[in-house]
């Protein structure tokens, strides 16, 4: 039986069609595993979260060797945070005036405490080999798909009451700052000033919203062991 | 009749992300697994659109909240499919009326092939926009209207569609 649709465009409905609509209407409902509804609505992590954990587990892997090399006793210090987003825009164009890209390959010599920088986090964040190394100022660009990131670190502790208004968070133990509007966001780790820079607002909102606020009772290399876990790298003990 | 059943028709208000989570999430699950063909894919999948759900109930207005649901579903589907190009979409045929010669039997042809693991390998195979109209007919029970609206393509289009996932299927399943 031809079935007529009164659009002179549709298709008209055959009568085989009939039987494959009822086997596809015959799937059975397919069971999510057991917990993953629950751990979505228990705060969970989704993606923009894991993606934040992941920078941070990056940035902690990272400048934390730079902290076990002795970076201690550093003064405090408040990130200059339009300094640092144009330097993220002149990186992801390529470079500019005052910026000093080093390859991979060479960032060893540049900066031999950051050589663990790894080149792919499992968030699929690639390092796009792009460097910058001037004074105390290190920056690390990595690039998930189109978006590139940007990861500052400057030895010294953040004066968070000097930032410009923003929402403090704990991520995973480690303070830190977050301005939505501007797509930064502020950590501590250790004794150094780690600022990331790319992420869309939409993302960082739904960071601070989805990451479990949690006590920093761990030591630095436990928290870094606790961070980078989920990232698959080694363990620093 | 179907065993993915559409959720009842929403609340008055507008719930929580978390009531959204436990209420509809196996649906939002099954739905997710029978456009992905997969629990990995199926559970990012589901995610994502719980993000973009709770992104979307403060401009929420209360309505046809599962139609709601689905279109998010099924777009988030497609965006993930073009931008992360996992799977290579397949053009559309030039021949868009073409009529797939019946023969009978189809229910027994699946029934031979041990459903509903090879009707899902079957359906992984069509097209994403395909498998997006099949699946919201099929296997939802929507009108063409509701996925013309669902999906943004005319009427017509959701027909064709429809009509040539439909017919790869009884194709491969009569081979």
């Amino acid at each position: 039986m031809t079935r007529e649709f009164s659009d002179p465009a549709m298709v008209p409905e055959e009568s085989w069609e009939d039987e494959v609509a009822a086997a596809l209407a015959g799937l059975p409902l397919v069971e999510p595993p057991a917990g993953f509804i629950a751990e979505a609505v228990d705060h969970r992590p989704l993606f923009a979260g894991r993606l934040l954990v992941g920078l941070t587990g990056v940035a902690m892997l990272t400048f934390g060797l730079w902290y076990v090399t002795g970076a201690f006793g550093r003064p405090g210090i408040v990130p200059e945070l339009r300094t640092l987003t144009a330097r993220h825009a002149a990186a992801q164009a390529g470079g500019s005036e005052g910026v000093n890209p080093v390859s991979s390959s060479g960032f060893e010599e540049v900066a031999p405490e950051f050589s663990e920088t790894p080149l792919r986090t499992t968030d699929d964040m690639d390092l796009r080999a792009t460097f910058i190394a001037e004074s105390d100022l290190v920056q690390v660009l990595y690039a998930h798909e189109r978006q590139p990131v940007s990861i500052f670190s400057q030895p010294g502790r953040v004066k968070f009451d000097e930032l410009p208004e923003g929402e403090r968070v704990m991520i995973d133990g480690v303070l830190a700052w977050v301005d939505p509007d501007a797509s930064v966001v502020v950590l501590e780790t250790a004794d150094s000033a780690v600022t990331i820079v790319g992420l869309s607002a939409a993302e960082v909102a739904d960071a601070v919203q989805e990451i479990p606020h949690r006590s920093k009772t761990a030591g630095f290399t436990d928290l870094v062991n606790s961070i980078t876990r989920e990232l698959g790298f080694p363990d620093l003990s | 009749m179907t065993h993915v059943q559409r959720p009842p028709a929403g609340p008055a208000s507008v719930p929580t992300w978390e009531e959204v989570a436990h209420t509809h999430g196996r649906f939002l699950y099954s739905l997710a697994y029978r456009l992905c063909g997969n629990h990995q894919d199926s559970q990012d999948l589901v995610q994502e659109v719980l993000l973009r759900v709770r992104r979307g109930l403060a401009n929420y207005q209360p309505g046809n909240f599962e139609g709601w649901l689905s279109r998010i579903t099924t777009n988030t589907f497609l965006d993930r499919v073009r931008k992360q190009k996992r799977r290579p979409t397949q053009p559309l045929p030039d021949d868009p009326d073409r009529v797939i010669e019946g023969s009978p039997g189809v229910d027994a042809e699946l029934a031979q092939r041990g459903l509903p693991d090879d009707l899902q390998q079957l359906l992984d195979d069509l097209p994403p926009e395909f498998r997006v109209a099949v699946v919201l007919k099929d296997v939802l029970g929507y009108s063409y209207e509701e996925i013309a609206e669902h999906t943004g393509a005319p009427i017509g289009t959701v027909r064709s569609r429809i009509h040539r996932g439909r017919g790869r299927l009884k194709e491969a399943l009569s081979v």
